[in-house]
């Protein structure tokens, strides 16, 4: 009876086995499945990537490592993901490793990924390629080495739709730098996974998501108040409010800085900068001998220029326009 | 322990483990998830290979060598320069139908593209057409299918733009030196006058006869229109000057003296012909000036399919003197609007220069609706037009 029941243990540990492969490649699969359209990568805490060590302490906590926002829905819609990592003890007991369908920090749902006793996890993400010891890990793709069951494993995603301003510190109000080449004839393109292509993801018709409104209507203009403001900036040169010109439907345009010298509010629409009633243009930071001041809404603004017997004014939305 | 309790906590083990098995294989299906991650990775890989197509074109001439068939998107397609092909849905469509019999693409075997709308296999997409939170500005979907998966790209159209560098430029004709500077703004201009085919793409109702040709028949409204459904605006006149006139040294960023030639292709503005031909009468026209300004005498000599994509200033722009005349919007001066230079005058006139600007009305094409220093020939004027945007810097 007892030599049945060794057998029967004996074969159960080697379908266990077999099936903790099959687990770490159907997380994978998950993580792939769900992240590879991701758009917009949010560091929760920044010491936890790229770092040289694995992410140690502190001890048995679950954290929020990055917060990915990824095209849902036939790319119409947003979906949030959070990727959580609970720490082991110093024994390396009880650590686990999950990507849920929320924001970090929201009520957690059930976790649509789940990896559990793992140990010594890395996490690196990058817009270049980060060189850690022996290791190279590719650009714009997420990369997860870690052990379980005394073996270790890498898992690497690629985040097709990312790129490099769109990887940040979450609630940094900091301006983002455009990644786009300004040598001479380049093309205007993005740096991504593979730049120039949008990927949709695989078959996700009926998934929900944030929806996305697009701004504007075609005969939208400033002159008439029509123009809906895409993005905002204060005096410290912070967005105010998020960045939408992305979702202007019909262009947009920048207004001349007026109270950081970095760069104007923008509006969707149609640009008929330097006319009548309508912002006036940018004429730059440079373009006298001396550096030119940017300075203020004001008619005295060197950086800013009307059509010829148009003369500057500031309107009442502080923007510097041509009457 | 006794036996009984020891089989007990085998038959749980047992069972715990039977559950996570059941969990894993049933519920969850496993497998289904890891061949759709590796059918998705054969489609990402099949996406690289149709990016390669959209960016180069006919590279291979594979539609001069008639290898593919695209009688049905190109009626008329004559002579044409290859980068009218590059990022070109209509050929794209060709070579995604022609694909499902012939081997056109080196796909991985068993992947097929979908049709989509009307019957097509691409689609034009813009952030006017179809809601997303990240549409770039236009582009093409296409649908991949394999192994019961499909996937939706979209390819953005990159092939006709340039980046003006960030510098310090001047604008106006060559004595006139008002300076502005694009430093820390992207500015792209188109470097083609929009042709009939991308009109098309945008509005499919307008007719057209050669698609390659410029689309010279728009009102001004229309031209905006146009570059507004493309997340565009119009170009503007100082942004053209910085695209067309030589900088000199391309190291100085903020040089003291611009030495402005008014003729894209050379510094040296006396060793050019068109000085010579507004100048001297003794001026004898030759075919190949043709190939840098198409005046009225190109039109009957050469065909105009040859230089319109040519002709290229220091950024890859075409077609800046002679062709059609080019309306832009100026927001410097508001009564110099359109670069009259065009094969409407013969190569002795003095529009045929950088910086030389004469007006539309931009109601109509007769020339009532100009302000011309020089009487031009034919009856109305041709006018084409270019789209510009600006990337922010930091956002």
């Amino acid at each position: 009876m007892l030599t049945r029941y060794i057998i029967l243990l004996f074969l159960v540990s080697c379908q266990f086995e077999k099936s903790l492969e099959k687990e770490i490649k159907v997380f994978e699969a998950y993580l792939f499945l769900n992240l590879t359209p991701t758009y917009r990568a949010k560091i929760i805490n920044e010491e936890f990537i790229n770092s040289e060590n694995p992410i140690s302490r502190p001890f048995f906590t679950a954290q929020p490592i990055l917060e990915f926002d990824s095209l849902g829905n036939d790319g119409k819609s947003i979906i949030t993901y959070c990727l959580i990592y609970r720490i082991p003890t110093s024994k390396g007991f009880g650590g686990w490793i999950r990507l849920i369908e929320n924001a970090c920090g929201k009520k957690e749902p059930e976790y649509i990924a789940n990896l559990s006793a793992i140990n010594n996890l890395y996490i690196w993400l990058s817009s270049n390629p980060v060189n850690r010891g022996y290791e190279k890990t590719k650009p714009f793709t997420l990369t997860l080495k870690f052990e379980k069951d005394k073996k270790n494993y890498k898992i690497e995603i690629p985040l097709l739709n990312l790129s490099g301003e769109e990887i940040f510190l979450k609630d940094s109000k900091k301006l983002k730098l455009s990644s786009v080449s300004t040598l001479r004839f380049s093309n205007g393109i993005l740096p991504t996974f593979v730049p120039g292509v949008i990927f949709f993801p695989l078959d996700k018709e009926n998934q929900g998501g944030k929806k996305i409104q697009m701004i504007g209507e075609i005969l939208d203009n400033y002159a008439s108040g029509t123009s809906k403001i895409c993005h905002k900036v204060n005096e410290n040169c912070e967005s105010v409010g998020e960045y939408l010109c992305d979702q202007c439907k019909f262009g947009w345009f920048e207004t001349v800085p007026t109270k950081c010298s970095l760069t104007g509010d923008k509006f969707c629409g149609i640009d008929r900068c330097g006319e009548k009633g309508y912002p006036a243009c940018f004429r730059g930071y440079k373009y006298g001998f001396k550096q030119t001041p940017v300075s203020g809404c004001n008619p005295e603004n060197k950086a800013a220029f009307c059509q010829k017997d148009l003369n500057l004014i500031c309107d009442q939305q502080g923007i510097l326009i041509c009457d | 322990m006794t036996k009984r309790e020891i089989t007990l906590s085998i038959t749980s083990i047992i069972l715990i483990t039977s559950s996570i098995y059941l969990r894993f294989y049933f519920i969850e299906n496993p497998d289904r998830i890891i061949s759709k991650k590796e059918n998705l990775e054969v489609l990402i890989e099949a996406s690289k290979k149709i990016k390669k197509i959209w960016h180069e074109g006919d590279l291979r001439d594979q539609l001069k060598n008639k290898k593919l068939n695209c009688v049905q998107e190109f009626k008329e397609l004559g002579q044409v320069d290859s980068s009218f092909l590059r990022c070109n849905l209509r050929f794209l469509e060709c070579v995604l139908r022609e694909s499902l019999d012939k081997v056109i693409i080196d796909f991985p075997k068993n992947i097929y593209p979908i049709k989509q709308e009307k019957n097509l296999f691409t689609k034009w997409v813009s952030r006017s057409t179809m809601e997303g939170p990240k549409l770039p500005n236009y582009g093409v979907m296409v649908n991949l299918g394999y192994g019961g998966d499909s996937l939706k790209i979209i390819l953005e159209d990159s092939c006709h733009q340039s980046v003006i560098p960030q510098r310090v430029y001047s604008y106006g004709p060559e004595n006139v030196d008002w300076r502005w500077d694009n430093l820390n703004r992207i500015i792209l201009i188109d470097k083609n006058l929009v042709t009939n085919n991308d009109v098309l793409n945008v509005n499919p109702d307008f007719k057209f006869r050669n698609l390659s040709f410029p689309a010279t028949e728009l009102s001004q409204r229309e031209m905006e229109k146009f570059c507004l459904s493309k997340g565009m605006q119009i170009a503007q006149a100082h942004v053209f000057d910085a695209a067309t006139f030589f900088p000199g040294d391309l190291r100085n960023k903020n040089p003291q003296r611009f030495f402005k030639s008014p003729y894209p292709w050379t510094r040296v503005k006396m060793n050019s012909f068109l000085y010579s031909a507004q100048r001297y009468n003794d001026f004898v026209f030759e075919k190949k000036y043709c190939n840098q300004v198409f005046s009225s005498e190109c039109v009957k000599l050469v065909p105009f399919e040859d230089f319109q994509f040519n002709a290229t200033s220091w950024l890859g722009l075409s077609s800046i003197l002679g062709g059609p005349m080019e309306y832009m919007r100026n927001p410097v001066e508001s009564n110099e609007n359109l670069l009259a230079s065009s094969y409407h005058y013969p190569i002795t006139s003095n529009y045929h220069q950088l910086g030389k600007r004469a007006f539309w009305d931009g109601l109509g094409h007769t020339w009532e609706n100009f302000t011309l220093e020089e009487r031009p020939l034919n009856e109305k004027g041709e006018i084409g037009f270019r789209c510009m945007r600006v990337i922010p810097n930091v956002n």
